[in-house]
């Protein structure tokens, strides 16, 4: 009976056993397998008796809110705890997956040596589970929403002790997000395959919490400076999406040569005083509504065609010297008072039925050639000394009343032409 | 989950260390993973010896303050015949106890072989993080586990009459197991044991 089985284990069998769980049957005692193999089989009933204790112990620990970390997220409800202690317990069996297939060892080493092979086998479909949720990632990837892969990302950038939210990243809060997105862990998490689109678009890792706030209407992160890093291309889709209030408050403060990338229909929706920043040539191609909302010191700016698209009112608050370079079609339709403002020699461009709503002090200012063409109605207003100038042809259709003021030299000359 | 692989492989490391303090030890020692879990960083390997280390610390903790011997739940002479005579109507049973008398078996050896051996083979570290536990060089822990192996197959290929006698470290208690609820699986291995040893 004791000589059946007396092969002596090699110190080279032994390792082999041992290292890879795999050894000849002949190189191995069958009875020594056998024993290796009882002492590594599964856990029992009685080995498992305290299971409960060390979840309990597993909960107190890793359910207390750790505020520096999670102030927002203290959990509260009897069932969001039952969750995150999933959740404690998926991660641990993610992490350690290799724990969870040495159970898979049934009757480990067993004549034919497979004991420690069966343990790398039993590892290999919890690795591949892991692979294929992150494959499931991939896929989802090329049908997700950039929005949607933003808030992938802020929810595996927030910190692993929130569980709640690791499970539950839709339902992060505006603040979660924000909060997620600004960590440092975002530049870290977007490397990954499954943010490989949400990468390109935003540039750059640094560029992706901001693009991201954009995009999740997150008003309170993006930097102006740090918009500017943004590829114009992006920004501009971005913004677009966002409610005017929202597009104004994240677009304040940024610089002017961004604001002048931004395509004109976003720029329309913007209020004046953000406009004003942007270079007047960016203007230029707005819509006059959007241009009436800027103020008057950055409509002088722009150039005499677009002004005349303004209507009148707006324009009417331009320094003469702008309305001056106005064309006169534009001109005839701004009010009497705008244009008694303008050089004389501006107003001498003006069709007659414009000149003769100004005020006589003004036509007095026009020079001969103009005044002659005014209706005689007209001329009656003004000065004896400006009719004085005029040629004799045009004062004898003046009334009697009027001619009565001019000087008797003028008369004089009139009686000489009658 | 994690803990149902662990535990009853920690829980029969401990037995060869603290006897029948193991489930008290093993407590401690969830209690203590519990507590610093967030200070642990690394892959599944790295995970068991890290609770394989922690359970060494508190068995070493318990002993000290215990100031008493381990008392291992040995495996009689008695108990090893009736495994090599058992018939096949007994498998059920003698399956489960099967364990119990392999882990007690391998707690006879002397302790640095026995720790190598549970730590590799029964808590499947290997040899660099068995090292790592037990505060030695990767060679030591071949060497250890070798002889231990080799003087285990001596063992069970001689039956009975090679044990040797139990000492006060590994105190005999046949009856021990026999009020235990064993558990009903029964693998190929233990019939070829039990066949194998007739």
């Amino acid at each position: 009976m004791n000589t059946r089985h007396s092969r002596r284990l090699s110190r080279t069998a032994a390792d082999q056993l041992l290292d890879t769980g795999t050894a000849r049957p002949d190189m191995v005692p069958h009875r020594l397998a056998s024993l290796l193999g009882a002492a590594a089989a599964d856990g029992r009933e009685h080995e498992l008796a305290r299971a409960e204790m060390a979840m309990a112990a597993f909960q107190a620990e890793h359910l207390v809110p750790v505020p520096t970390l999670r102030k927002e997220t203290m959990i509260k409800s009897p069932l969001a705890k039952l969750l995150a202690t999933k959740v404690i317990a998926t991660v641990l069996a993610v992490t350690v997956t290799g724990g969870i297939a040495l159970a898979a060892t049934t009757g480990a080493l067993t004549g034919h040596g497979a004991g420690r092979a069966g343990a790398r086998r039993s590892a290999a479909p919890a690795h591949a589970s892991v692979s294929a949720r992150a494959a499931v990632h991939h896929g989802h990837a090329g049908t997700l929403s950039a929005a949607q892969l933003c808030r992938q990302a802020a929810s595996r950038a927030a910190p692993p002790q929130r569980p709640a939210a690791a499970t539950a990243h839709q339902a992060m809060s505006a603040a979660q997000l924000e909060q997620a997105l600004a960590s440092p862990a975002v530049s870290r998490v977007v490397t990954g395959p499954a943010f490989a689109a949400l990468l390109a678009t935003a540039g750059s890792g640094t560029n992706v919490p901001d693009y991201c706030a954009l995009l999740l209407r997150l008003p309170g992160l993006p930097l102006p400076a740090a918009l500017a890093q943004l590829p114009g291309g992006v920004l501009g889709p971005a913004l677009a999406a966002l409610p005017a209030p929202v597009l104004a408050q994240v677009l304040t403060g940024v610089p002017g040569p961004v604001l002048g990338e931004l395509p004109a229909a976003t720029l329309a929706r913007l209020p004046g005083t953000i406009l004003a920043n942007v270079p007047a040539k960016v203007l230029a191609a707005l819509p006059a509504k959007v241009l009436a909302t800027l103020p008057t010191t950055v409509l002088a700016q722009l150039p005499a065609t677009v002004l005349a698209k303004l209507p009148a009112t707006v324009l009417a608050q331009l320094p003469t010297t702008v309305l001056a370079k106005l064309p006169v079609k534009v001109l005839a339709k701004l009010p009497a008072s705008v244009l008694a403002k303008l050089p004389a020699t501006v107003l001498a461009k003006l069709p007659v039925s414009v000149l003769a709503k100004l005020p006589a002090t003004v036509l007095a200012k026009l020079p001969v050639s103009v005044l002659a063409k005014l209706p005689t109605s007209v001329l009656a207003t003004l000065p004896p000394a400006v009719l004085a100038k005029l040629p004799a042809s045009v004062l004898v259709k003046l009334p009697g009343s009027v001619l009565a003021k001019l000087p008797a030299s003028i008369l004089a000359k009139l009686h000489i032409s009658l | 989950m994690l803990y149902r692989d662990i535990q009853p492989r920690m829980l029969r490391y401990l037995r060869t260390l603290v006897g029948a303090d193991a489930e008290d030890v093993a407590s401690e020692t969830w209690l203590n993973v519990a507590r610093d879990l967030r200070q642990f960083a690394g892959d599944s390997d790295g995970f068991r010896g890290w609770v394989a280390t922690i359970a060494r610390h508190r068995a070493t903790d318990h002993l000290r303050h215990a100031e008493r011997r381990p008392q291992a739940a040995g495996i009689a002479a008695a108990e090893l015949d009736t495994w090599a005579a058992s018939d096949d109507t007994e498998h059920r049973a003698l399956e489960s106890v099967s364990t119990d008398a392999a882990i007690a078996l391998i707690a006879r050896l002397p302790r640095d072989q026995s720790e190598a051996v549970l730590l590799r083979v029964v808590v499947g570290l290997d040899a660099v993080s068995a090292a790592n536990v037990l505060g030695k060089r990767p060679g030591a822990v071949r060497t250890a586990c070798y002889r231990g192996l080799r003087q285990l197959s001596r063992w069970v290929e001689a039956g009975a009459e090679g044990l040797p006698a139990a000492t006060a470290r590994h105190r005999a208690d046949p009856h021990r197991r026999n009020n235990e609820d064993y558990g009903t699986r029964v693998t190929s291995s233990g019939e070829r044991t039990l066949k194998g040893t007739r």
